[in-house]
């Protein structure tokens, strides 16, 4: 439960052995490379990231490419087609397999290649299909006209006008008198019309139709409307079962998917390589690399770089004061699922004190509070840890899934002392009802009490972890003063706690006993001292009187923050009985349905069950939610307010730029 | 008018149910306009989007819960009539009513104002998916009044013995 420690590795070789080195780093796992020292006369070296930039980019096309495919390819049936993974695999690889990856790459980019051909037809084939639906959208009101539309071209003496008026508008215009003909043509849509007048008429024609919001025809057709539809149709057909076949085709290349991958992250490590090999100082020949390893992994490297070279010289030593390592955290099982929370808001600084462990234990705590239901933290529990068991996420990627995991425990252990279970009202003597210890519901004063009462534990503890990190860093007066100030006076509010139940009536007793008021009397004695203390703190080291008076009446004001963030706590309870009442309404509505509207038959059961599902699925997952962001909040405002700043940066090693796979170091 | 304080608690109950969802329909509703756009653009961020545009819901539920904190306590379920055989009095209906009022105004504005939070949150999963977290929690921070306004309203209508 730290943070690890590390060693500055400066490392002296010639240049033909480098890529043999950076190889071996990068397999290791286990080194930072930093910027090295910079002796008189040595440069630092350019390398060129140009190609593998290039490489990436290919290949970040052809992964697109299948997941564009994917998503037009519709298997034949009876071939079973199982769907691409275009996350990060859930495997790990050995860089001999990257390796492997490049030998072939020359045949997986001329893949890449044929995918942009089939890309570029692929575009023209679409483009095609909607070309034809547009003009075809355009012809179908011409398409009762069973002759060429240029067929009505102006002769000596008579002129022709073609058009369409809407669908309402073409009734009264076939009533209209005008010189001329007019022949109209209804459709489903709008009706086509065409005027037939003497030249010196026609404008006049052209006048009255344009009544009836007439728009001319913007095509000369030599075939009949009808003929030239048919044609687009067969043309549109054509070219959707090329695109199928194309699609088709384009989905034989999902076995390169997995090289892609590969190749991709080959080269991204290999960028990664590059940044980190100008971070070295070189000569003509040789180069000095440095860079942080944890104290750990020393040996391990050591052996693998003498294993890979006789011509190295490889040198450790502990950090000095100004310099500041990466942190990395190691904690056992169950500490290390709750780092996901810690990193959120920052990782500790390398000398800083590691505060998994408290988060761990109290985000466990609290999301059982704020959840409270025993059957919810079952299918939780059973739900993370099953799918832990089955998919076996690689590294750390499982970290999350393991907290929900364990934070189901708590749940269940807190829903069986509040006696939920999928809020059903349990019988007076079953077994579940004996392990109760209060209903929310019922007593909910109790519960904010409650609530308050593990909001003073974690802060006391918040300020105790404080105090002795004063004390170590020599500030012991002000540590013991003013942050054990605070934890006296939480102790003191704990004693406090049995008077402060009977007085709000949260625990209902005939007669308050003796040993009560005298707790009480202790309890005031305590915080009494603490709140004195924390007075006195804020005077210590002050120059002068007026500023000793300023310091004690900042630490009087700063504790309205602390009241304040004590309050905060109370999302517990809301949180808490939320699960509860949501929970006993679905129930009841469920009831309702049986009872109520189905007359207590059997059958009420068939749209009972569904939405007592939907219910609690809905309450569930809403409650989930709010726990993990509340719970979280408490950890980050209330918790890390007290003592922790988290700037530190987190370890990475060389070999962690990776997007499509995990290697194995 | 024997009814008259029944009436003034329903009165409560439905402030506190139609104020905060209110405010809840129309945080998420910002929300969701926001989400929607994004989700056009990048549809992978779907999820990231749909929990921030979820957060301001909450207060409409809080609503709910207080609303149905009231029937329970007014034996709504069993005609109204209160454990003393009579409908609850003028003043234990005023009482009650008074109960509902820091559910009804908290959840009305905190729900909007974390629809607001909401909206920026998700315009920043659209720069910056990794830090979506972040701005979960920052839209979080808003809800802790409405929070304290439930806190209130349960403490308000089940401690005092109502009658």
């Amino acid at each position: 439960m730290a943070v690890v420690s590390m060693l500055r590795m400066r490392l002296l070789a010639h240049d033909s052995e480098k890529n043999k080195i950076m190889r071996v780093l990068t397999r290791s796992g286990a080194c930072e490379i930093t910027e090295a020292e910079l002796p008189e006369g040595l440069s630092r070296p350019k390398i060129s990231t140009e190609t593998f930039e290039e490489k990436t980019a290919k290949l970040e096309f052809g992964i697109y490419f299948l997941k564009e495919m994917q998503k037009q390819y519709t298997p034949e049936k009876g071939v079973e087609f199982k769907k691409l993974n275009f996350k990060k695999e859930n495997k790990l690889y050995e860089i001999e397999s990257y390796e492997e990856a490049v030998q072939n790459e020359d045949g997986i980019f001329s893949d890449i290649e044929k995918m942009r051909a089939i890309l570029n037809k692929y575009v023209d084939l679409k483009t095609e299909i909607q070309r034809c639906a547009a003009e075809k959208a355009r012809l179908s009101p011409y398409k009762n006209i069973d002759m060429p539309l240029d067929a009505w071209k102006a002769s000596a003496r008579a002129a022709a006008v073609i058009g369409v008026v809407p669908k309402e508008k073409a009734e009264a215009l076939s009533a209209e008198e005008a010189p001329g003909y007019i022949f109209t043509f209804p459709t489903e849509g709008d009706t086509a019309v065409v005027a037939v007048a003497l030249k010196e008429d026609i404008a006049e024609v052209t006048d009255k139709l344009n009544e009836y919001e007439f728009s001319p025809a913007p095509m000369n057709l030599s075939v009949a409307p009808a003929e030239r539809i048919r044609e687009l149709d067969e043309t549109a057909e054509k070219a959707a079962a090329e695109r199928t076949a194309l699609v088709a085709e384009g989905m034989e290349y999902a076995c390169d998917l997995e090289s892609m991958k590969l190749l991709y992250d080959y080269y991204s490590m290999a960028g990664e390589r590059a940044d980190a090999e100008e971070l070295c100082a070189g000569s003509v020949s040789a180069f000095i690399l440095e860079g942080w390893v944890p104290v750990a992994n020393r040996e391990m490297l050591e052996k693998a770089l003498s294993e890979c070279s006789e011509y190295l010289f490889c040198t450790f030593r502990a950090p000095k004061d100004d310099e500041i390592p990466p942190t990395k955290l190691k904690n056992d099982k169950f500490t290390s699922a709750f780092e996901e929370i810690v990193a959120m808001f920052g990782v500790p600084g390398y000398r800083e004190r590691d505060p998994s462990v408290f988060v761990a234990i109290f985000y466990f705590l609290f999301f059982g509070i704020m959840i409270s239901d025993a059957g919810y933290g079952l299918l939780l529990a059973i739900g993370c840890f099953l799918f832990l068991k089955i998919k076996k996420p690689v590294k750390t990627s499982g970290r999350m899934i393991a907290m929900f995991g364990f934070c189901g425990i708590a749940t269940v252990v807190w829903g069986a002392l509040f006696g939920g279970w999928f809020s059903i009202t349990l019988p007076e003597d079953s077994f579940l009802n004996k392990l109760k210890w209060f209903n929310p519901m019922d007593e909910p004063l109790k519960m904010f009490l409650l609530a308050i009462a593990a909001g003073a534990v974690q802060m006391a503890v918040g300020f105790a972890i404080k105090g002795v990190d004063e004390i170590k860093s020599g500030n012991a007066l002000h540590g013991i003063l003013s942050q054990f100030g605070w934890v006296l006076i939480f102790i003191g509010l704990g004693l406090l706690f049995p008077t402060l139940t009977i007085f709000l009536g949260a625990v209902k007793v005939p007669e308050t006993p003796e040993w009560v008021s005298v707790m009480a009397d202790i309890a005031m004695y305590v915080a009494l001292v603490g709140f004195a203390m924390m007075v006195i703190g804020g005077m210590v080291g002050k120059k002068n009187v007026i500023k000793a008076l300023g310091g004690a009446f900042g630490s009087v004001y700063g504790s309205i923050n602390v009241v304040s963030d004590l309050l905060s706590y109370s999302r517990l309870f809301g949180l808490g009985l939320t699960t509860g009442v949501i929970g006993y309404v679905v129930n009841m509505l469920a009831d309702l349905i049986v009872n109520t509207f189905f007359g207590g038959g059997w059958y009420g059961w068939i749209v009972a069950v569904p939405v007592l599902i939907v219910g609690h699925a809905f309450n569930m997952s809403i409650n989930l939610l709010g726990a993990y962001v509340h719970d979280s909040r408490l950890q980050y405002v209330e918790f890390f307010g007290r003592f922790y700043e988290g700037q530190g940066h987190a370890f990475k090693p060389l070999g962690s730029r990776l997007k499509y796979t995990y290697l194995n170091n | 008018m024997e009814l008259l304080g029944t009436g003034l608690a329903l009165l409560g109950a439905a402030l506190a149910v139609g104020l905060s969802g209110t405010g809840s329909s129309i945080g998420v509703g910002m929300a969701g306009q926001a989400a929607a756009g994004v989700v056009s653009e990048e549809p992978d961020k779907f999820m990231k989007c749909l929990i921030l545009q979820l957060l301001p819901a909450t207060q409409g539920i809080y609503g709910f819960i207080v609303g149905f904190l009231t029937l329970i306590k007014l034996n709504a379920f069993n005609g109204f009539i209160m454990d003393s055989g009579a409908f609850i009095s003028v003043s234990g209906g005023l009482g009650i009513f008074f109960a509902c009022l820091p559910m009804a105004i908290g959840g009305l504005f905190s729900a909007i104002h974390q629809g607001k939070v909401a909206v920026a949150g998700i315009a920043l999963v659209a720069k910056r998916p990794e830090e979506s977290t972040k701005g979960v929690l920052m839209t979080a921070m808003v809800e802790t009044y409405a929070l304290l306004a439930l806190l209130i309203s349960i403490l308000a209508l089940f401690i005092p013995d109502w009658a």
